[in-house]
C-alpha cells in the first residue's frame, strides 16, 4: 500500500494561515463535507443528532483512503492536496492544510471507515480516535469512498462545551455551511438529516435548479440568472428580485472557485448595483460563482479558509457589480418607482403566501418574520396612476417609449411639486429643484427627496448617447470659430489616431495636422466647455488607463468621453439645466448607475427620515 | 466721526453700489460698505477685490473720517426708513448710532482702513467717450462673451481703441460680435485691453444716467469715471484669440430676409428642437428658406418656409437656434443679410444697412449634421 497523503515539511506548515479550526458542530460538518467534495463524491450525506452534540457523521462515495492513508490523514499536516511552498499558489481544492482531521480527533471521539477506489487496495479499514488517541484501527467491510463518524463533540473541552448553543441554533448553524456548499456544487448529491429527519434532498441538477431544491419552488420565478466572462475572470449564477429582499443579512452567497467566502467588499458590489431599489439594512438575494484562474486569489489567509484575497479585488468589484447590473436591467428594465403595478408583475411579482415547504422548517428560528416588502415601499413619487396610455415612437421600442413617458412623469412631478419645503435661489414657482454645492441636484418628490449626482447623471446620459453614435455616425459637432492645433506625446498620439475615426462618430472633428499635432475643428454639440485639446487629451489618458477592462474599444471610448466630457462637480448649472438633465437621465436606459457602476440617484424617504429624526 | 445725510440719498447711492459687494465672501470686510469723508465731502465704496465701486453722496454735514458698516443692513433699513434726515455717530470702536425721526439704531461697524485700498493706475491712458455709445459698444457684444472659466480670456469684451475708430469684440468660440464706431478719435496712444463680463453688466446699470464718462486704461486696471462715480475693475490679462485671421472675406451665398419674420421662425420651429443641442437646419432654396428642426428622441419636429431674396444654388446648414435668436435680436434693421460658404465655414450676419459711423458684423459658426 502506498500513500498519496504525506506530512508537509515545516517550512510550509509556517506559511499556512493557521488557528482555531474546529469552534462548533457546523465546523466539523464543513471540514467534513469539504473533503468529501475533494474527493470527487457525487454523493455525500450529512447525519447529524442534537444539533451536532452527539453525533455528526458524513459518508460519502469519493476515491476513498487506504490504511496507510487513514492513518496519516488523522496527523497533523498531513495531506494529500499541496506539496511544495509553490502549491500554495493555485490551490484548486478546498481543503489544503492538513489541517481538519487532526483538530477533530483532538476534541471528540471519531470514526473513520474508507475503502479506496485504487484498484490494488481490496480492502477497507477502519480507525477509531479517542480525544486524540488512536484506539482502534483494524480492516473491515465498507464499499468505496469514507465515512467520518464524530461523537460526543467537546466532551474533553468542558469550556467549548459549555459555549454551545441550544440544538435548533446549532442546526441553523450547520444548516449555513451546508447550503452554500450544496449551491456550489450543484451537480452533486447533497443530503440532510438531522434527528432522523430528511430536512434537504438535493438531487444533481443545474445551479437554479439547486436553488429552488434548497430554498422553495417559490423562488423559482424570483431568480434571474446572470453570466459574464471579462478575461479570465467569470461570473455566474442567480441573482433575485425585490420579493427576495430581506430586512436581515442571510441569504447572499458569494462562492470563489467554488469556495463559499465572505467578502465585504464583493458584497458591496452586489448590494451597489441594487443600490437604488434597496435601503440601508435590506438585503438581496443572490448566489453568485466567482472563477478565476487559482494564481489571481489568495486562499490562504484564514484559518478557515472563508475569506479570500485577491490580486486585483477592485477589478473583480467592477465585473462583479456590472454583472449584477446588467442582470438587474436585462431582467426588469428596472426604473425603481417608475414602473406601476401591470409592469411590476413580470418581475416584480406581488408577494403570494408561501405554501409550506419542509425545508423551512429549520430557518424558523433565526430567519425571523418575512418581511415580503411592498414593492410601493421603493416607488420614487409614491403610487401615481399611469395617465394615459404610452405614446408609440417610431424610433424608439415600446418599452423604451414607456421609460421616457416615466421620464416625464418624473419631471412633471419636480415641476408641479406644491409644497414649497424650502427657501433657496432655484425654487421657482414650478416647484424646486436645487443645486447643492454645485455638485447635487436636489428635489423633492412624493416619498421624500431625490438627490441626484450631476457628474454621473451627465456621464450616463452622453455614454448611451456616445454609444448610440458609434453605431450610427450620428453625432452632431459644433464647428469652432477658432480650430484648435494640440500636439500629443507619441504614445498618447498613436493612441488618438487608433480611435479618430471613432471620435469623429461622436461629432469630434479631428484631423492630423503635422508631426504629432491633431487640428480640432469641431467638437461634439452637448460637450461641456473646456479647452478642446485638454478634453481630448484627458479621453486619450482615461482610455489608455483602463485598457485592462476588456470593454470593447467603443465602451471604453465612449466611457471615457462621457466622463471627460460630462458636467463637473462644481459646474454651476441653470435651472433649466438642471430639468433638462433629470429629463434626459430618465430617458436613458438604465438611470440609476454611471458607466462605472457608481449609483447616480440616491433617495431619501419621509421613513428614514422620520426614522433618524426619531420621530415614530 | 460724526455725520448726516438724506436718506433718499443714501437709499440710491447704497443700491447702485451694493450690486459689486459680494453676497457671500471670505472676507468679511467686502461685506461692508466704506464711508470716507475727505474734505467735507462723502464717498461711498464697495469692492470684490476685482471691481471697486466709489460713488459720491451727497453729505449735509460731518467730519472727515473712514468706517466700514454691514451693506445688507444699510440697505435693508434705508428701503424700511421714511424720508428723514440720517445722522450717523461713530465711536472710536466703530459702533455706530443712526438716529433718525422714527427711532435710533446701533449697529457694529469695522474700521475704514481694513477696507482694500481703491487700485492705482499707473501710466493709463484715458480719454473721454459719450456715455450713450459706450452704453452700445456694451449692449451690442456682451452677449456673446464666453462663460466657461477654462477660457478666461473669452469671458469678457475686448476693446480696442485706435486713433480713428474704437472698436468691442466678443466671441464664445461658436459665435463672435465685432462692433466698431468710427466717429471716435483719441490723440492718445492706442490700447486693447479685455474687460470682463460683471464690470460691463454693472456698466449697464450706470451708464443710462450719464453722458460722458472719462476712460482710464493702465497694465492691469480699467476705469470708468462718470460725474459722481468711479468703478475699476481688474481686466483679463490673457492673449485674445485673433479674430481678424476667422472672419471670411469669400461669403457668397448671400440672402436677405425680413429680420422680424426669421425671428418669430426661429423661436418658434425651436420649441420643437432638442434640449440639447438645440439645432435647427436653414435649407436655401432660391426665392425661400427653409427652417427645420428634427428630434428622434421625442419625436417631435417642425418646418417652416420663410421668403428670401436668394438666387444662388441650394445648401443645407446647421446652426444652435439660441444663437440664431441672440444674433437676430442684435440686429435693429427691417432685414437681415446672411453671407454664407458652406456647410461647415463661418456664417456672416449683418445688419441690412449700417448705422451712420458704424460697423456691427456677427459670426456664426454652423451645427455639422451627420446622419
Ligand atoms: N472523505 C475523504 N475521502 C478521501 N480522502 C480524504 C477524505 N477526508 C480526508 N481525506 C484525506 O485526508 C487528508 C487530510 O484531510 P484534512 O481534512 O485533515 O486535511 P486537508 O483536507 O488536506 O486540508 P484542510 O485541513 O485544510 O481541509 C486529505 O488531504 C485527504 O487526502
Ligand atoms: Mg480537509
Amino acid at each position: 500500500m502506498t500513500s498519496k497523503i504525506h506530512i508537509l515539511p515545516e517550512i510550509l506548515t509556517n506559511k499556512i494561515a493557521a488557528g482555531e479550526v474546529i469552534q462548533r458542530p457546523a465546523s466539523v460538518v464543513k471540514e467534513l463535507m469539504e473533503n468529501a467534495i475533494d474527493a470527487g463524491a457525487d454523493k455525500i450525506e450529512v447525519t447529524i443528532e442534537q444539533g451536532g452534540r452527539t453525533l455528526i457523521q458524513v459518508t460519502d462515495n469519493g476515491q476513498g483512503m487506504n490504511g496507510d492513508e487513514l492513518k496519516l490523514a488523522f496527523r497533523r499536516h498531513a495531506t494529500s492536496k499541496i506539496a511544495k511552498v509553490d502549491d500554495l499558489f493555485k490551490i484548486a481544492t478546498l481543503g489544503f492544510r492538513g489541517e481538519a482531521l487532526a483538530s477533530i480527533a483532538s476534541v471528540a471521539m471519531v470514526e473513520a471507515i474508507s475503502k479506496s477506489a485504487d484498484g490494488d487496495d481490496t480492502e477497507a479499514f477502519v480507525l477509531k480516535y479517542d480525544a486524540g488517541r488512536e484506539t482502534t484501527f483494524e480492516p473491515s467491510a465498507w464499499p468505496v469512498g469514507t465515512q467520518i463518524t464524530i461523537k460526543n463533540l467537546f466532551f474533553n473541552v468542558p469550556a467549548r462545551l459549555k459555549f454551545l448553543k441550544g440544538k435548533r441554533t446549532e442546526l441553523n448553524h450547520i444548516l449555513d455551511i451546508f447550503k452554500p456548499l450544496a449551491l456550489s456544487h450543484p451537480d452533486l448529491q447533497f443530503k440532510l438529516t438531522s434527528d432522523q429527519k430528511v430536512l434537504l434532498d438535493c438531487k444533481p441538477g443545474d445551479p437554479g435548479q439547486r436553488i429552488v431544491q434548497i430554498f422553495g419552488r417559490e423562488y423559482e420565478k424570483k431568480i434571474v440568472s446572470v453570466e459574464n466572462t471579462r478575461g479570465q475572470v467569470k461570473i455566474t449564477g442567480y441573482i433575485g428580485n425585490l420579493d427576495l429582499v430581506r430586512v436581515a443579512r442571510g441569504e447572499q452567497y458569494l462562492f470563489v472557485n467554488g469556495r463559499p467566502v465572505t467578502d465585504r467588499l464583493l458584497n458591496n458590489a452586489v448590494y451597489g448595483a441594487y443600490r437604488s431599489l434597496i435601503q440601508r439594512g435590506e438585503f438581496p438575494f443572490f448566489v453568485l460563482m466567482v472563477d478565476l484562474p487559482p494564481a489571481e486569489v489568495d486562499v490562504n489567509v484564514h484559518p478557515t479558509k472563508s475569506e479570500v484575497k485577491f490580486k486585483d479585488e477592485w477589478r473583480v468589484y467592477h465585473i462583479l457589480k456590472e454583472t449584477v447590473e446588467t442582470g438587474l436591467r436585462e431582467t426588469m428594465k428596472m426604473v425603481p418607482g417608475l414602473h406601476d403595478r401591470p409592469r411590476a408583475q413580470s418581475f416584480f411579482s406581488r408577494p403570494e403566501p408561501a405554501p409550506f415547504s419542509p425545508d423551512q422548517t429549520p430557518r424558523g428560528e433565526y430567519a425571523g418574520p418575512n418581511p415580503n416588502p411592498d414593492p410601493n415601499q421603493f416607488n420614487l413619487y409614491g403610487g401615481g396612476e399611469p395617465g394615459t396610455g404610452p405614446t408609440r415612437f417610431p424610433e424608439r421600442s415600446a418599452e423604451d417609449s414607456e421609460l421616457l413617458r416615466k421620464a416625464r412623469e418624473f419631471s412633471q412631478v419636480l415641476q408641479r411639486n406644491p409644497e414649497p419645503v424650502a427657501r433657496g435661489p432655484e425654487r421657482t414657482a414650478g416647484g424646486f429643484i436645487w443645486q447643492v454645492h454645485n455638485k447635487y441636484i436636489l428635489s423633492q418628490i412624493n416619498s421624500g427627496i431625490a438627490i441626484i449626482d450631476q457628474h454621473v447623471a451627465h456621464e450616463r446620459i452622453l455614454f448611451e448617447e456616445a454609444m448610440h453614435q458609434l453605431d450610427t455616425r450620428s453625432g452632431h459637432s459644433q464647428t469652432l470659430l477658432f480650430p484648435q492645433t494640440v500636439e500629443f506625446p507619441p504614445d498618447d498620439y498613436n493612441t488618438l489616431l487608433d480611435i479618430l475615426p471613432d471620435l469623429n462618430k461622436l461629432g469630434f472633428q479631428v484631423r492630423e495636422f503635422g508631426p504629432r499635432t491633431l487640428l480640432i475643428e469641431a467638437v461634439p454639440v452637448d460637450m461641456r466647455g473646456g479647452a478642446e485639446g485638454d478634453v481630448l487629451r484627458e479621453i486619450v489618458d482615461y482610455y489608455r488607463s483602463n485598457r485592462e477592462f476588456d470593454y470593447s474599444p467603443g465602451k471604453r471610448l465612449s466611457a471615457s468621453y462621457a466622463c471627460k466630457a460630462a458636467v463637473k462637480a462644481g459646474d454651476p448649472l441653470t435651472e433649466e439645466e438642471m430639468r433638462t438633465l433629470v429629463d434626459r437621465l430618465f430617458a436613458t436606459e438604465h438611470p440609476f448607475y454611471c458607466p462605472h457602476g457608481r449609483p447616480i440617484i440616491i433617495q431619501l424617504t419621509i421613513d428614514e427620515l422620520d426614522k433618524r429624526f426619531e420621530r415614530h | 466721526m460724526q455725520f448726516t445725510l438724506e436718506k433718499s440719498a443714501l437709499q440710491t447711492g447704497v443700491q447702485k453700489i451694493i450690486k459689486v459687494s459680494p453676497t457671500r465672501s471670505t472676507m468679511p470686510i467686502l461685506n461692508h460698505i466704506l464711508f470716507t469723508i475727505e474734505n467735507g465731502r462723502l464717498y461711498l465704496r464697495t469692492s470684490d477685490i476685482e471691481i471697486t465701486y466709489v460713488l459720491e453722496v451727497d453729505l449735509l454735514n460731518g467730519e472727515d473720517g473712514s468706517v466700514a458698516i454691514p451693506a445688507r443692513l444699510l440697505q435693508e433699513i434705508t428701503n424700511e426708513l421714511p424720508e428723514t434726515e440720517l445722522k450717523f455717530s461713530v465711536d472710536e470702536k466703530q459702533r455706530i448710532s443712526l438716529e433718525t425721526t422714527v427711532g435710533t439704531y446701533k449697529i457694529q461697524g469695522r474700521p475704514g482702513d481694513e477696507f482694500p485700498e481703491t487700485p492705482e493706475l499707473a501710466d493709463a491712458s484715458t480719454f473721454k467717450l459719450p456715455a450713450d455709445l459706450l452704453e452700445r459698444m456694451v449692449d451690442k457684444t456682451l452677449f456673446a462673451v464666453g462663460r466657461d472659466e477654462l477660457k478666461p480670456a473669452l469671458m469678457g469684451v475686448l476693446f480696442e481703441i485706435n486713433k480713428a475708430d474704437i472698436r468691442a469684440v466678443a466671441t464664445d468660440g461658436h459665435r463672435l460680435v465685432r462692433f466698431t464706431n468710427k466717429a471716435f478719435t483719441n490723440s492718445g496712444d492706442p490700447a486693447k485691453v479685455i474687460i470682463p463680463t460683471k464690470f460691463l453688466q454693472l456698466l449697464q446699470n450706470l451708464l443710462p444716467m450719464e453722458d460722458q464718462v472719462e476712460f482710464s486704461i493702465s497694465n492691469d486696471h480699467v476705469k470708468v469715471e462718470t460725474k459722481g462715480a468711479k468703478v475699476y475693475t481688474r481686466v483679463i490679462d490673457e492673449h485674445y484669440p485673433d479674430y481678424t485671421a476667422v472672419i471670411p472675406s469669400g461669403n457668397d451665398k448671400t440672402f436677405v430676409s425680413n429680420t422680424s419674420e426669421m425671428v418669430n421662425t426661429a423661436r418658434r420651429v425651436s420649441i420643437f428642437s432638442n434640449r440639447t443641442t438645440h439645432q435647427l437646419a436653414f435649407k436655401l432654396h432660391p426665392g425661400y428658406l427653409e427652417v427645420y428642426t428634427e428630434d428622434p428622441e421625442n419625436s417631435t419636429s417642425a418646418k417652416e418656409e420663410v421668403l428670401v431674396e436668394y438666387d444662388g444654388e441650394e445648401m443645407t446648414i446647421g446652426y444652435n437656434s439660441l444663437y440664431v435668436r441672440d444674433l437676430l435680436r442684435n440686429i435693429e434693421t427691417e432685414k437681415v443679410v446672411f453671407k454664407l460658404s458652406s456647410a461647415v465655414g463661418p456664417g456672416i450676419i449683418l445688419p441690412e444697412k449700417q448705422r451712420e459711423k458704424e460697423d456691427l458684423l456677427m459670426l456664426l459658426m454652423p451645427i455639422r449634421l451627420n446622419a
